[in-house]
This record gives structure tokens, C-alpha cells and sequence, in this order.
């Protein structure tokens, strides 16, 4: 049977509402695709900033993830060289792993005692050219911001560090640091009475510092950090300030300070056995994380050590993603039931206006389940021909979007985001999408077909 | 007449229609063999009865009582599908108001039954452009219905009926719809078909003067024929 033939020629027949019905499915295709597209966008950029930032596994000591944060001295790594030295010499990480890199992290107080400020911070030192290296991991070809993520650092700087836009804001580093788009900062107002200099901790670093370095180098900015040492005891060490940086979430922008790992060691250590909080490990790409999970597991220590995926670590990324796919769900839904509603209208329609030619085919020879075939024929076609516009037109706005580079800043962060919209970040989106409304298309004519192909052929025939 | 050139056989058909809750009576008992390669045509007033009897001759009505045997075949032992297969092969159908498919030309009209037989497309050209030499349109196959004249449709639609060859055609008041002069040329044309081929029509009408010259009338009148 011509059954196609016959759809599409039927369909061309009543072209206005034909041409209602398929803009109405273009339209509802157009908005699953571009919605679903911009979260796509989103999740990808999300995981990316994770990635770049923070790698795709970390290694802790046994017990972090539970204790870490009010015990971090005992669920520190003693002997992280030698995890990265057995994860660096393994043949089959190789070809996965991109960067490993051991981090430190700890909290503190900043003071800026040329300005009379200081704040609370939270630190991480870090080798500068392997977070540098990490920070440039592209797996998705995504443009996330205009701003570059590097330190900038050099791994021989020992005292050198960022810090956030923020963070230099507050703790008055804007002209050190020559920053141009500091808001303008109001003159303090001195107190009455006793004017008690500032306390320059300065002194008391200086004797740390390998021969040859001093606490301040010329032409950058000075903080002093304070924290606690493993052991309890308050330690002092001056970073020098090579750049502000604009960090994404707007907590870490106005209290994080990248260093280098010697000198987060020197600050938390002391003269202690150097440890860092874990290893994290970067990959080439992120669907290879549960073979290299099991391959670390098989060669590293399992009792001693957490090895947790960044989803694991970060469980706001999972929350993220099930949040937005909640809301693109009830979106389809939606658009869905306006596809069914669209498609159940016009092919009943089609139904009340050819009674007497469905009573003529039954006539001939047809059986039900081909008149039903082709309405449901006609449905699909409908489907396939609204999808499909739509399609070509969520490809269009999409690549318009992306051109344009429009930005936006997503709640709690500290820089702008480019809006995009990528409908082939997941193979299967855009045939998803593509299938699910036709397919919604087709089941919707399937009501319609059904009465048709019940008609008593008499009654059908009578019909003018 | 031998049993064996019977191609309908009617056994006290009986057909009622449910009017609102009363009880209408369409057919009462009848009970007729028709001939086969013959010209057949039912005769009667508006209401007699001819097209429930045509419809269910044609397998697209049921009675509520008897049995029909067409071309051997209990016809009223059949499921809807095998009706729907039994009509494909051996029934073709002339409507009063053509009927034509109107998103399909006058070529694909032919065509449509041949295609529900599952015909081979070589086979199915010759056939086709066969049947609209002979009601001569070959010259509009490629014409749809609303380009044709109501004559010309309803030459169309016996061409569509003969394409298939079938054992049996209907026609039901074909001519209802056309002019004196037309419906003459129609009729002539079925008359001459049938004539030179195997096929048995029968035809129903209200207009006697239509078949003056018919060899089988069947006079129906109240749900009888007498």
C-alpha cells in the first residue's frame, strides 16, 4: 500500500490546519530542544569548572570525607609520594590520566597590615604548573568565560599566590595589584585616642624561607597568613600577591587564596612531616573515571585510603543535574501534551472530514488495522515533518546564541557566564528529543485512527 | 439454471434497523439465487429496500437473519477481515456519488484495489491503463476527481470496480447523480462490459426507464422482492 503516498498527500490537502499543526510540534520541538540544550550547556560548563579546578578523582586518607574537617592533621597524607609515584608508574593510568597533583587544604586569617585589614581565607596549595595544566582540560570544546583560569604561577615561586577579585577587594590590594575595576574604596575613620601600630608579622617568617628568597619580592602585593600547624601552633608565612584572579563561585572570589604547595606546607606543617590533604587526579575524559576508580583501587591500599569520584566529592553536581533534568522533564511534559493535544485535533478533524472515503476504502477491501495504519501513518508524518523543522531551527538559534556570546552570571557566582546552547554534547539529545516527539505525534493520531477504522462501513458511506 | 452458474445465493434474509428504540424492518425474508455474467438490476422506490440488499450482497452490511452464499462461500461465517479480503478479490463497487479518493488521479484511483490483491506493479500498469481504455479516459489518468466531470468520475469508478476483474459488481443507483443523457451513456457503458466479460452486475435503480431492456429484473417493494 501507497499508505505515505496517500498520508502526505492528505496532509498537503487541508494545508493551513496542516501547517498549524506542524508549527505547533516545530514550536514545541524548538523549545525541548533549546531548553534541554542550555541545560546541557550548564551541566558540561559545571562539570568543567569542577574538572579544571579540582580534577576528576580525589585520594584522601581512610576516614577524610567523615573526619577531615574537624581532625584535618590526622586525615592528612603522609606518604603521598608514593601513591603518586605508584599511580604515575602504572601503564594502564597512563592512558587515562592526564595530571595528578597532591593539594593542601586548609583555613586561615589574611591580614594586609599596610592596610589595617585582614579576613578569614581558605587556602589551597597547589603545584602551580600542574593546576595550571588542569585548568586547561577541554574535554567538551566548551567556551565557559572570558576569563583565563590559569595561576600564572611558577613552581620555583615558592611564596607566590592568587588570589579572588574579592578577596583582593577586601583585604585593600587593588592598587599593589593594579586593578582598574575596584569599586572606590572610603577612607577609614581613625579613632580617637592611642594610635597602637599595626602588628607585622613579617619578621617571624623570614627565618623559613629557603636561602636566597625574601618574605616580600619587589612589586607585588604582601599578605601575612596566620593558621594553625598540625600540631596546634599558631605559624605566620607572607605570600607575595602575583595576581588577583576572578574565581567562579563568589566564596571562593572573596576568600580563597591559591599558593604553592611549599609554602601551604610551610604555613601548616612547620617543621613537621610535610602532608597534604589527598591527590587528585585529572583524566583526558570524565567517562573513563569508574575503569580508572577500579584501576586505583586494585593498586593503591584500599583500607588506607578514599578514592572518590569528583560527583562523589562535589554531591551538588549530581543534585545539579537531577534538579535541571526534574525541570526539563515537566518542560517535554509540557510541550508533550501540547504535541498530543495539537496532533489528537487535527486528526480527528481529518477523521470527521473523510467518513465517506474511509467507508469507500473499507469498501474495497480495506481491513481496520489499514485504516488505522493510515492515520497513524498520517500522525507520524506530521510528527517527522514538525520534529524535523524544528530541529533544523533549534540548530539555527542555537548556533546564533553561541555566536552571539551573550553572558549571564548564575546565582552565587562571582563572573559571568556565556549562555549557550549545545544540542550534541550528548549523542543522543537531539535524537532523543527528535524520537520522543514523534513518537508522541504518532501515539497522539492513534485515538483518532482507531475510531476511524471502527466505522461501520454503512453508516460510513452515508456519511456526506 | 445449473446450481453451478449461481454466483449470490440469498436464503430469507432479513435486515432490521434499530430507529430511536423501535424496530424497522429493511428486509423481509429473501430468499433469490443471481445468475452469474448477467446484468442484473433491483428495481424499487426510494426506501424499498434495494441498497440494504445491495450492501449486504456486497459484504459490507450483515443481515440480522439468513445466509448468503456469494460465489460458494458462506459469506456470513466470516470475520471483518476476511469480509475485508473476501470484497478486495471478488466484489467491485459503483457508488451513487463516485466515491473517487480525492487525493489520488484517476490513474491511482484504478490502481487502489489492485494494490489491497497485492498485483505486481508491470501487472498492475497494464491493467489499470487496460480498464481506462475501456471506459475511455486514458486520456485524463493523470486528472483528479475534482478535475473530472461527474460523468467522467463515475467512469472512473467503474474502471476502478473492473480493474480487478471481479466475479461480482455493484452498482447502487449510479446514475442518481448524473444527468438523463449521462446516466444512459453509464449504463450502456456497465451493459457493455458486461457483455463482453465475466463479470455479473447488478445494478439497482428507481428509474425503470433506465433498464427497459434488462434481462434480470428483480422488482423489490417493502423489504420483498416480487
Amino acid at each position: 500500500m501507497r499508505t505515505f503516498t496517500i498520508a502526505y498527500r492528505n496532509i498537503y490537502r487541508n494545508t493551513r490546519r496542516s501547517l498549524m499543526t506542524v508549527l505547533a510540534i516545530a514550536v514545541s520541538s524548538v523549545s525541548v530542544l533549546l531548553f534541554g540544550g542550555n541545560i546541557l550547556s550548564i551541566i558540561y560548563t559545571l562539570q568543567t569548572g569542577y574538572v579544571r579546578t579540582s580534577g576528576h578523582i580525589h585520594i584522601y586518607k581512610s576516614g577524610y570525607s567523615r573526619y577531615g574537617a574537624t581532625n584535618p592533621a590526622a586525615y592528612s597524607l603522609g606518604d603521598y609520594e608514593q601513591v603518586l609515584r605508584t599511580i604515575t608508574a602504572d601503564p594502564q593510568l597512563q592512558s587515562s590520566v592526564r595530571a595528578v597533583m597532591p593539594f593542601l587544604y586548609f583555613q586561615g586569617i589574611a591580614g594586609n597590615f599596610a592596610a589595617d585589614t585582614s579576613q578569614a581565607f581558605s587556602g589551597i596549595g597547589i603545584l602551580p604548573s600542574i593546576f595550571d595544566r588542569f585548568a586547561g582540560w577541554d574535554d567538551y570544546h566548551l567556551k565557559v568565560t572570558k576569563t583565563d583560569i590559569s595561576t600564572g604561577l611558577k613552581d620555583a615561586d615558592a611564596t607566590g599566590g592568587v588570589v579572588g577579585y574579592g578577596m583582593a577587594d577586601r583585604l585593600d590590594l587593588c592598587g599593589p595589584l593594579r586593578l582598574d575595576d575596584c569599586p572606590p574604596r572610603p577612607e577609614p575613620k581613625k579613632k580617637p585616642g592611642k594610635n597602637v601600630p599595626a602588628m607585622d608579622f613579617s619578621a617571624l617568617t623570614e627565618s623559613d624561607f629557603p636561602a636566597g628568597t625574601s618574605a616580600q619580592d619587589a612589586g607585588s602585593a604582601r599578605l601575612d597568613l596566620l593558621a594553625a600547624t598540625s600540631g596546634g601552633a599558631p605559624n605566620v608565612v607572607t605570600l607575595n600577591v602575583r595576581k588577583a584572579m576572578r574565581m567562579g563561585s563568589k566564596a571562593f572570589n572573596d576568600g580563597l587564596i591559591i599558593m604553592n604547595l611549599k609554602l601551604a606546607q610551610q604555613l601548616v606543617c612547620g617543621r613537621a612531616e610535610k602532608k597534604v590533604t589527598g591527590l587528585m587526579l585529572q583524566l583526558d575524559h570524565t567517562k573513563d573515571i569508574p575503569q580508572t576508580l577500579g584501576r586505583l583501587r586494585a593498586i593503591l591500599p584500599g583500607d588506607d585510603l578514599e578514592i572518590k569520584s569528583f560527583q562523589e566529592v562535589r554531591p551538588m553536581y549530581g543534585q545539579t543535574i537531577s534538579m535541571f533534568a526534574t525541570i526539563f522533564g515537566f518542560v517535554a511534559f509540557i510541550m508533550g501534551v501540547i504535541v498530543l493535544f495539537t496532533t489528537v485535533n487535527t486528526m480527528s478533524m481529518s477523521v470527521m472530514e473523510r467518513i465517506n472515503e474511509i467507508g469507500t476504502a473499507r469498501a474495497l477491501g480495506l481491513r481496520r488495522s489499514d485504516i488505522m495504519r493510515q492515520f497513524v501513518a498520517e500522525g507520524f508524518l506530521l510528527g517527522v515533518i514538525g520534529t524535523t523543522l524544528g530541529a533544523v531551527a533549534a540548530l539555527a538559534i542555537s548556533g546564533a546564541i553561541n555566536w552571539a556570546e551573550v553572558t549571564w552570571t548564575p546565582p552565587d557566582y562571582a563572573t559571568p557566564v556565556f549562555l549557550s546552547v549545545h544540542l550534541f554534547l550528548q549523542p543522543l539529545f537531539l535524537p532523543a528529543c527528535w524520537l520522543g516527539l514523534v513518537a508522541v505525534a504518532t501515539l497522539s493520531s492513534l485515538i483518532p485512527a482507531r475510531n476511524a477504522a471502527r466505522m461501520m462501513i454503512v453508516d460510513a458511506l452515508r456519511h456526506n | 439454471m445449473p446450481e453451478s452458474e449461481i454466483i449470490v445465493r440469498l436464503k430469507d434474509i432479513h435486515k432490521t434497523y434499530m430507529l430511536d428504540k423501535v424496530e424497522v424492518p429493511a428486509l423481509k425474508g429473501i430468499t433469490t439465487d443471481i445468475y452469474k455474467k448477467r446484468f442484473n438490476v433491483f428495481i424499487g422506490q426510494s426506501g424499498s429496500g434495494k441498497t440494504t440488499l445491495l450492501n449486504i450482497i456486497g459484504c459490507i452490511d450483515t443481515p440480522s437473519r439468513g445466509s448468503i452464499e456469494i460465489c460458494g462461500q458462506d459469506v456470513t461465517a466470516l470475520s471483518d477481515d476476511e469480509l475485508s479480503d473476501f470484497r478486495a478479490r471478488h466484489i467491485g463497487f459503483v457508488f451513487q456519488t463516485f466515491n473517487l479518493m480525492p487525493v489520488l488521479c484517476a490513474y491511482e484511483n484504478v490502481e487502489y484495489p489492485l494494490l489491497l490483491t497485492k498485483t505486481p506493479a508491470s501487472e498492475r500498469r497494464d491493467k489499470v491503463l487496460l480498464a481506462l481504455e475501456k471506459v475511455g479516459l486514458l486520456d485524463h489518468k493523470d486528472k483528479l476527481p475534482n478535475e473530472l466531470s461527474g460523468g467522467q468520475r463515475q467512469r472512473v469508478a467503474i474502471a476502478r470496480a473492473l480493474v480487478k476483474k471481479p466475479a461480482l459488481v455493484l452498482a447502487d443507483e449510479p446514475t442518481a447523480n448524473l444527468d438523463h443523457k449521462t446516466g444512459k451513456e453509464i449504463i450502456e457503458l456497465m451493459q457493455g462490459i458486461q457483455a463482453s466479460g465475466e463479470t455479473t452486475f447488478i445494478f439497482s435503480t428507481h428509474d425503470r426507464n433506465l433498464v427497459y431492456n434488462s434481462e434480470d429484473l428483480f422488482m423489490i417493494m417493502d423489504g420483498t422482492i416480487l
